[in-house]
């Protein structure tokens, strides 16, 4: 019996601490949303969608910022998904056991865990210092470098899950080696790379280091790839340590649109993990 | 394990009908069916592991061997080697000769696709991929032959039929074949493995990880699937391995014991070795 007391008394000690861990969390979480849903709120309009960012003291959206966040995201997810899936393919059906694959696997985790702010210096180094200007395209690579080792991480871990069994099954019909990744295991692994991908583009969304350096921001609105390009993090991060308050409200609104994009992708991301495509 | 035999002997697969008639059964004719398989002095390692160790073995055409023996005795390796799918890992080697139709497959110049094409096999635990039942069963086929829509239909028909799952999925030929049940699932592997026209079927504990019904579905197709192919047969449980089997190679520890026609070995083995095993007194 004391036993059982004693056994029972760690068990609620290590749930209360257990709980206590995750309401830290889920507080400074509810905090921020709170605040940014409290202040962000109000520089909500139409404006945001249709007027270019706006000199100090008169009004005006962020059009040309979030159209450069979508152009640059959706490139670089463009340029790093075939990359990761790529090589993610290589790691899991033909790497698992040897020593390339080791090193592959050693370095794109590093690549994984580097400071964004890494990255955009070394995009600049190689791109915007030879260009001899900021750009989108530079912006575009920096942030697709960041999408590849998350692309190649989610492909490996969803290929490797795919049972070796399914592999055999269909090699002892007689399939050549790439059919057997294209026709099966891509298939049993589509889900969780799609969702990969878009975590990946989640976690790009809100990159600012990276394009800091590379695209930089633009006042006006531009599609020239070759030029600076006005993109959401940049301009929140200029807007928000300005002394003006109209480029602050500007600043939260577009730290607000982003958080409800995030917010959406990782929503559609856990839709297509527990979506099942064969059950029609 | 000390009385080991030495099968090196067994050039010509008809040794064993000196057994049969030394047991004065003069009814039972010498089987005239032809050796589909001949496996000579075959060794195999798994890196340093010698997994097989010199086994001589004949499979006949339209019959069916089983291989038994117990847990990591190499008849599931064994298996393995026929179709070579072995060959997936780098660090598998078998050396000696499998012999089909006169040819040996463990020629390095074999096209490995080719063979498996001709050799089905199914495995312990069904592996239907993720697609519908049509596409399961058509997969194989597609991959070497250019059909017509209706001529590819009829071919997956058949094959379903064959596997006897044809009653159960006509209507729902566009679902997922994962939404089947264990045994039906199994029974789709076995259509998709005949469906392309094997010579040889190669099982791997077909019905280990199925319930009775299914298990005595799985045999009856066996049986059935006999007329057409050279079956073998690996298996853990020796009535099913006494029911549905013409020929039985005991295996333990990477060497063949003894092999000889199934009621043979069941009602009359000659080594202690294989009575003690098929009696359940393996030790």
């Amino acid at each position: 019996m004391n036993l059982y007391a004693r056994r029972r008394s760690t068990n609620t000690l290590v749930l209360a601490l257990s709980l206590g861990a995750t309401a830290i969390g889920v507080i400074a979480l509810a905090a921020i949303l709170w605040t940014l849903i409290g202040e962000g709120i109000a520089g909500m309009s139409l404006a945001l969608f249709t007027q270019t960012t706006p000199p100090p003291g008169s009004k005006g959206g962020l059009m040309n910022a979030i159209y450069g966040s979508l152009i640059m995201t959706g490139l670089a997810t463009l340029i790093g998904t075939p990359v990761g899936i790529l090589a993610g393919t290589y790691l899991s059906e033909y790497a698992r056991h040897n020593k390339l694959g080791e090193v592959v696997r050693f370095i794109n985790d590093l690549l994984l865990s580097a400071p964004s702010i890494i990255i955009g210096l070394f995009v600049y180094e190689l791109m915007v210092v030879r260009m001899g200007h900021f750009s989108a395209w530079a912006g575009s690579v920096a942030l697709a470098i960041i999408v590849i080792p998350v692309v190649v991480r989610t492909s490996e871990n969803m290929l490797n899950l795919v049972p070796i069994a399914l592999r055999e099954a269909a090699a002892a019909l007689g399939a050549p080696k790439w059919k057997v990744v294209v026709m099966v295991s891509y298939r049993a692994a589509l889900q969780g790379m799609i969702t990969g991908v878009m975590l990946a583009v989640a976690r790009i969304a809100g990159e600012t280091a990276p394009l800091l350096f590379t695209a930089l921001n633009n006042q006006f609105f531009s599609t020239n790839m070759n030029a600076p390009m006005a993109n959401l993090p940049v301009v929140i991060f200029q807007f928000a340590l300005s002394p003006y308050t109209d480029w602050q409200s500007l600043a939260l609104a577009g730290a607000l649109l982003i958080t409800i994009a995030i917010l959406i992708l990782n929503i559609l991301a856990r839709m297509v993990a527990s979506w099942s495509s064969f059950t029609k | 394990m000390t009385d080991l035999s030495s099968p090196s002997g067994q050039t010509r697969p008809l040794t064993f009908s000196s057994v049969t008639t030394s047991m004065a059964r003069p009814e039972k004719a010498i089987d005239t069916a032809k050796v589909k398989v001949e496996i000579k002095d075959l060794h195999f390692h798994y890196k340093k592991f010698h997994a097989l160790k010199g086994i001589n073995l004949p499979l006949r055409d339209k019959r069916v061997t089983a291989f038994i023996g117990p847990s990591g005795c190499g008849k599931s390796t064994l298996l393995r080697v026929l179709n070579r799918i072995y060959g997936l890992y780098p660090d598998q080697v078998a050396t000696g000769q499998v012999l089909v139709d006169g040819k040996n497959i463990l020629d390095p110049g074999i096209d490995l696709n080719l063979l498996r094409a001709k050799i089905g096999m199914v495995f312990q635990k069904p592996t239907p991929f993720p697609m519908s039942i049509y596409d399961n069963v058509s997969f194989g086929i597609r991959l070497y032959e250019k059909l017509s829509p209706s001529d590819l239909d009829e071919r997956v028909e058949q094959a379903l039929r064959r596997a006897a799952l044809w009653d159960e999925v006509k209507d729902k030929l566009r679902q997922s074949g994962l939404s089947l049940s264990g045994g039906q699932q199994q029974r789709l592997c076995i259509a998709r493995g005949i469906a392309v026209k094997p010579e040889i079927l190669l099982l791997d504990e077909p019905a280990s990880a199925l319930d009775p019904i299914s298990t005595q579905r799985i045999e009856e197709l066996i049986a059935e699937l006999k007329s057409d192919y050279c079956i073998a047969i690996v298996t853990h449980n020796m009535q099913q391995a006494a029911r549905s089997s013409d020929y039985t190679a005991f295996m333990y520890l990477g060497e063949l014991i003894e092999f000889d026609e199934t009621e043979a070995i069941f009602t009359r083995p000659k080594k202690k070795q294989t009575e003690d095993y098929i009696t359940g007194r393996f030790g």
